[in-house]
């Protein structure tokens, strides 16, 4: 209940805001995510994954609020060697063999964030992210490939600050993406931090 | 309308971020297989249904044959491969993990029929599914055909494999598969002329790449460890 709560007052703000007729700039960057393995996911993968990006656009609405939406890729992967139990209607039985694990996570998010600072200084900023994750788990043992692929439903709540860049803005963030289970698998969650650079395309256009 | 700026810094950044991710997230599914010892695996498959306390003692063959590819029935048969050093490697891991599990070798099972007896071979072909309709055994030559009563026109069944796809669908297994299966003499179906599998173990990728000794006998043991039904020291 208290999550159906707060999904309904995000998206009332990203609504009100999207009316508001003080529109100043279009942001659009690519962040650099570093990501740790949390709740559930780290009992499918332990280790830390730095190959991830995101791409993201952010709209201010207001002198201190901004919308916009993201799409990011993490990948994240590790060796162990396991004794399986595998009862899949076909085969029953036990395999163990070094394992080569992996998850895909594609999160695409409509986002909200509230700044504090000075717009010419450092801002700090801290928002959510509402979306779907699109999540490919894989175990490859020997010849056996098992797969996994499913949509999640999640949010990415965030906590940064950014400042001026040259004509651009760096950014520092830090990010938890709570990928909720779907069908049995487990949840997928992750925390993320994210150095990235922002352009401001009314700036750079005209 | 406002000049286009064209700041140096911030896109050069831009520009070796994009580089380093290129480089960063090559594929989906990073550091993967490299080696052939990467796709070994060991696969154990048993009759839940049994009750292996009525066993108690088991019949090995003196050699490991080569089972041939049924779709290339001109090859000859007992066309040895394996090196003896690592035929009897095979033979006396099994023996000693069975031993330690309790079970007891019946040396002359001819005069002294035992309970189970283990058929162990080495595959050439790429399915493993091929040998659940496949006679295989009888490339054992004179140790299986004739013995124990059980001589032509016997097979091996699999009543506990769904559907009777067992495998077939499932695993695809490369050249060198070390088959290692034990039948149940005690029960004979006479009127399939099928004597049953209580218990399969496969050891796939083992006979190719290095250092295969260590490895295969590693991965007999593994079996034996990932089956602990067949240790009759741990049953109630």
């Amino acid at each position: 209940m208290k999550t159906t709560y707060a999904i309904m007052v995000i998206v009332a703000m990203i609504l009100l805001a999207s009316t508001g007729a003080l529109a100043q700039d279009d942001l659009f960057g690519f962040t650099y995510n570093m990501s740790l393995p949390t709740l559930e996911t780290r009992d499918f993968i332990s280790n830390e994954s730095f190959r991830g990006a995101t791409l993201e656009g952010r709209n201010f609405v207001a002198p201190n609020l901004a919308v916009g939406i993201s799409v990011g890729w993490q990948v994240f992967d590790e060796q162990t060697f396991e004794t399986m139990n595998v009862n899949n209607g076909v085969f029953s039985g036990v395999v163990s063999g070094k394992q080569f694990r992996y998850v895909n996570s594609v999160p695409i998010l409509a986002n909200a964030y509230f700044y504090g600072g000075d717009q010419d200084g450092g801002r700090i900023f801290i928002g959510t992210g509402l979306g779907a994750y699109y999540v490919a788990s894989r175990v490859e043992v020997g010849r056996i490939v098992i797969d996994n692929n499913n949509w999640h439903f999640g949010f990415a709540p965030e906590f940064g600050f950014d400042f001026p860049f040259g004509d651009s803005r760096a950014l520092i963030s830090g990010t938890f993406n709570y990928v909720f289970n779907n069908e049995g698998t487990v949840n997928f969650s992750y925390a993320q931090l994210n150095i990235g650079i922002f352009y401001s395309i009314y700036e750079y256009m005209w | 309308m406002k000049e286009f700026k064209a700041s140096r810094l911030p896109m050069l950044v831009l520009a070796i971020a994009v580089v380093a991710m290129s480089a960063v997230i090559p594929s989906c599914y990073p550091n993967g297989p490299e080696s052939p010892e990467d796709f070994d695996i060991i696969v154990t498959a048993f009759d839940d249904d049994t009750d292996f306390n009525q066993f108690n003692t088991y019949a090995l063959p003196d050699s490991v044959p080569v089972v041939p590819d049924p779709e290339n029935p001109n090859q000859p048969k007992n066309q040895p491969v394996l090196p003896d050093s690592i035929q009897q490697l095979i033979l006396s891991t099994i023996e000693t993990n069975m031993n330690n599990y309790g079970w007891t070798r019946e040396i002359d099972p001819n005069t002294n029929p035992p309970d189970v007896t283990l058929v162990v071979g080495v595959s050439e072909n790429d399915e493993y599914g091929a040998y659940v309709s496949y006679d295989w055994y009888s490339y054992y030559g004179g140790w299986y055909v004739g013995w124990g009563g059980y001589g032509a026109g016997w097979g091996v069944g699999y009543p506990w494999a769904p559907s009777g796809i067992y495998y077939t669908q499932t695993y695809s297994y490369t050249v060198g598969t070390l088959l290692i299966e034990m039948l149940d003499l005690k029960n004979p179906d006479t009127q399939n002329m099928e004597v049953n599998a209580l218990w399969v173990g496969a050891l796939n990728g083992l006979m190719s790449g290095t250092n295969s000794e260590q490895r295969i006998s590693d991965g007999i043991v593994q079996a034996f460890i990932q089956s602990p039904y067949l240790n009759k020291n741990q049953q109630p």
